[in-house]
């Protein structure tokens, strides 16, 4: 019989006191691992995050950390709106020469908690992260002049219950709190593959739709009546920078005099093209108001895919009423990326931010140290659960005095004694440690889709950290340690005393 | 042949006060090879603390502790503990066994720590002869006290000592069961050709031996000394 079983023995013998110190490591082996794996998930997120499809994000003056949040996270409150002519100025304008594309980001709505992206249907080809792009999993992009159709990420999708040809309202506000309107319907029409990055969250609107939604341009909040512009001005704010942007984002299937557009948001060329609106009246139990009033007289539906809005007479709203809440920028080369964002920060308009900084920085500052406490106050329970083996071990060295005297009469040396205590110990660790490796899995795999669903973030019962491969090592040297006092005491036991001595 | 000779053997223990208590003072005591002796004597007389010296637990403060022509006292301690492994087998008065050890591996137990590999065969037919055949992976507590001293018994033997010393082993036994286990050991002694000391206070237990001493007679630590001064 080996030293190994004897040790084995002598735990099974103390079964009540063995399992509830063995719980007691395993729990805290438990949140350890918890804490890893969450730790090296979300470090990952950041970093996969951090490495964006575009190197600026453009917005107005203000938290830099926030407008990043709210961009790339879709967390935190959207921050003030720049004017829309201000996003022309880098698709034509005097940004366009550092600039390879610019998205527009409208925010503000959440449809069920998700927020709701007003944007254009370019933002779904280029790259959302180097060398990635998004995949429409079903369905298809949303159409240039389709101002109610939608595409939603892959999360939000399953979220909500939304497939191809389901239509939603999005409300207004962020936050899914019941106070906000109800807008009118968009039209799904794709539903995108999971990329990894908050966008699955996502619903994104086509932002020709999203600005004539009630409360959506300037004009609105100020509670003044609108001009709209005439085709010529609602065309130019289409344009693209033909130089700079990409091939598929140059051109459409619309010509317009003679040249090709980047086609980003060109619903009701024709009915724009007949002047303004006369208000509509579209049975949704929600007024267009003001900007309905200026909208198109006879614009003709046929002619666009509403996406299940035919019958409104909607017209695009005019470059001065436009906003966007971002603008996401791909620049393009490092001189312009170093020079682009002090151009803009020194204007009074907006400022730009390199969302990279700030998440590393927001990593490195905020969410690392607090990642950091949580493993210490874990390092610590486990720690205590140690404590807890040399406690109970010690509390059982009286009762066993006669047993490890009955040992060295048969022959053991104290080195045998020593050894068997601490083999206990260690195995008391090890079990303990295993145990709560595999409990702190089993807890992700069980919180892991809450965690994913709320934040984006995919942790699973699967998800592995390398600094987990440390753990058990750690917590059988750990455990060992702290056998080795009642390894001492077992090692010292006078035997002649031990066995009854009566001299 | 003497299996043991303790010649000049002292041996003291600190009293609480500080002073020291002498408990063994021996000019030579002899026990021949598979000779059985019982040691008469009362609490405190040094009997345990005599088995203690013989078995190598404990160093004497003078003298030569000879057993199976090993000289203990030369002995260190890891050394004494290898070589009691291997030539001497002990049986307490009761709490031998170890718990959650069946009676087997309690028998295999007595190999375990002598650096020689275990021999289950030999465990189990111990165990057979001593009546436990039946009851091998019987725990303690499921045994009654005559049959846990049977199992120590086995154990004693399982490596084939020179000599066995026995503590008290029926103290805590009822006459028959006393008279039982004091048969067992004496016969399991002899077939195996192994010397056994058995010490007792009570001369019923004593009275089947051929040679019976008491501890007084060569022990002058121990004469005259009531029970009570002598640690």
């Amino acid at each position: 019989m080996s030293l190994w079983a004897i040790a084995v023995r002598g735990l099974r013998v103390r079964a009540l006191s063995t399992t509830l110190t063995g719980v007691s490591l395993a729990m805290g082996v438990m949140l350890v691992v918890c804490v890893l794996v969450v730790y090296g998930v979300v470090a990952g997120a950041f970093e996969r995050n951090a490495s964006l499809g575009y190197d600026v994000i453009v917005g107005a003056k203000g938290g830099r950390l926030q407008l990043v949040l709210n961009t790339v996270y879709h967390l935190s409150t959207p921050v003030e709106n720049v004017p829309y002519s201000y996003y022309r100025e880098f698709v034509e304008g005097e940004f366009a020469p550092y600039v390879v594309w610019a998205i527009p980001y409208c925010l503000g709505d959440n449809y069920r908690g998700n927020r709701v992206v007003g944007t254009v249907p370019g933002l779904f080809e280029v790259e959302y992260s180097p060398g990635r792009r998004y995949a429409i999993a079903k369905g298809r992009n949303m159409r240039q002049d389709g101002a109610f159709e939608a595409v939603v990420g892959a999360v939000a999708a399953r979220q909500a219950g939304l497939a191809v040809g389901d239509r939603f309202r999005p409300t207004h506000g962020v936050e899914d709190d019941g106070q906000g309107h109800e807008h009118e319907e968009f039209a799904v029409v794709g539903v995108l593959a999971p990329t990894g990055t908050p966008n699955d969250r996502a619903l994104f609107v086509n932002i020709e739709g999203f600005y004539l939604l009630d409360g959506h341009t300037s004009h609105d909040r100020e509670g003044t009546v609108p001009d709209r512009h005439d085709d010529e001005d609602v065309h130019d704010q289409d344009h693209l920078h033909a130089e700079n942007q990409p091939t598929h984002l140059e051109g459409d299937d619309h010509e317009h005099g003679g040249h090709e557009q980047a086609n980003l948001g060109d619903h009701g060329q024709d009915a724009h093209a007949n002047g303004h609106a006369e208000p509509d009246d579209h049975g949704h139990g929600h007024d267009h108001g003001e900007l309905e009033a200026t909208a198109p007289a006879d614009h003709d539906d046929d002619d666009h895919d509403h996406a299940g809005h035919q019958g409104h007479d909607h017209g695009p709203v005019p470059v001065e009423q436009r906003e966007v809440t971002a603008i996401l920028v791909r620049t393009a080369n490092p001189v312009a990326s170093a020079l682009l964002p002090n151009r803009i920060n020194e204007g009074p308009v907006a400022q730009a931010v390199s969302p990279a900084r700030e998440i590393r920085g927001l990593f490195e500052e905020v969410v690392g140290p607090i990642q950091w406490a949580l493993l210490g106050l874990a390092a610590l329970v486990v720690v205590v659960a140690a404590v807890g083996i040399l406690v109970s071990l010690v509390n059982s060295m009286g009762a066993r005095r006669r047993e490890i005297a009955v040992m060295r009469a048969l022959g053991a040396r104290r080195r045998d004694v020593l050894t068997i205590v601490l083999l206990e110990s260690l195995l008391l660790g090890v079990a303990g440690g295993a145990a709560g490796w595999l409990l702190g899995h089993a807890l992700l795999g069980v919180v892991g889709p809450l965690a994913a669903a709320r934040t984006g973030i995919a942790v699973g019962p699967l998800s592995f950290a390398a600094a987990e491969l440390a753990i058990l090592p750690l917590v059988a040297l750990l455990a060992t340690l702290a056998g080795y006092l009642p390894a001492r005491m077992a090692y010292r036991t006078d035997v002649a005393r031990a066995l009854g001595s009566s001299a | 042949m003497d299996v043991v000779q303790l010649v000049g053997v002292k041996k003291a223990h600190v009293d609480p006060a500080g002073g020291r208590c002498a408990v063994l003072d021996v000019e030579r005591w002899v026990l021949g090879a598979g000779e059985q002796a019982a040691l008469l004597g009362h609490s405190g007389s040094g009997k345990t603390t005599l088995l203690h010296v013989i078995a190598g637990l404990t160093l004497p403060d003078e003298g030569s502790v000879r057993v199976a022509d090993c000289e203990l006292t030369g002995l260190d301690e890891p050394a004494r503990d290898r070589f009691r492994a291997g030539a001497i087998g002990y049986v307490y008065q009761t709490l031998n066994l170890l718990d959650g050890f069946s009676s087997l591996e309690n028998v295999l137990l007595g190999m375990t720590f002598g650096g020689r590999p275990p021999d289950e065969r030999r465990a189990r037919d111990l165990l057979d002869r001593v009546g436990l055949g039946h009851r091998l992976h019987h725990r303690p507590e499921a045994l009654s006290v005559g049959e846990r001293q049977r199992v120590a018994v086995a154990r004693a033997l399982l490596a084939r000592p020179t000599v066995m010393l026995a503590d008290e082993p029926t103290a805590h036994l009822d006459p028959v069961n006393q008279r039982q286990v004091i048969d067992l050991i004496r016969s399991a002694c002899r077939e195996e050709s192994v010397a056994l000391l058995l010490v007792t206070h009570a001369p019923d237990v004593a009275e089947a031996f051929e040679r019976v001493e008491s501890i007084e007679s060569f022990n002058r630590a121990a004469k005259g000394i009531p029970a009570k001064e002598v640690a």
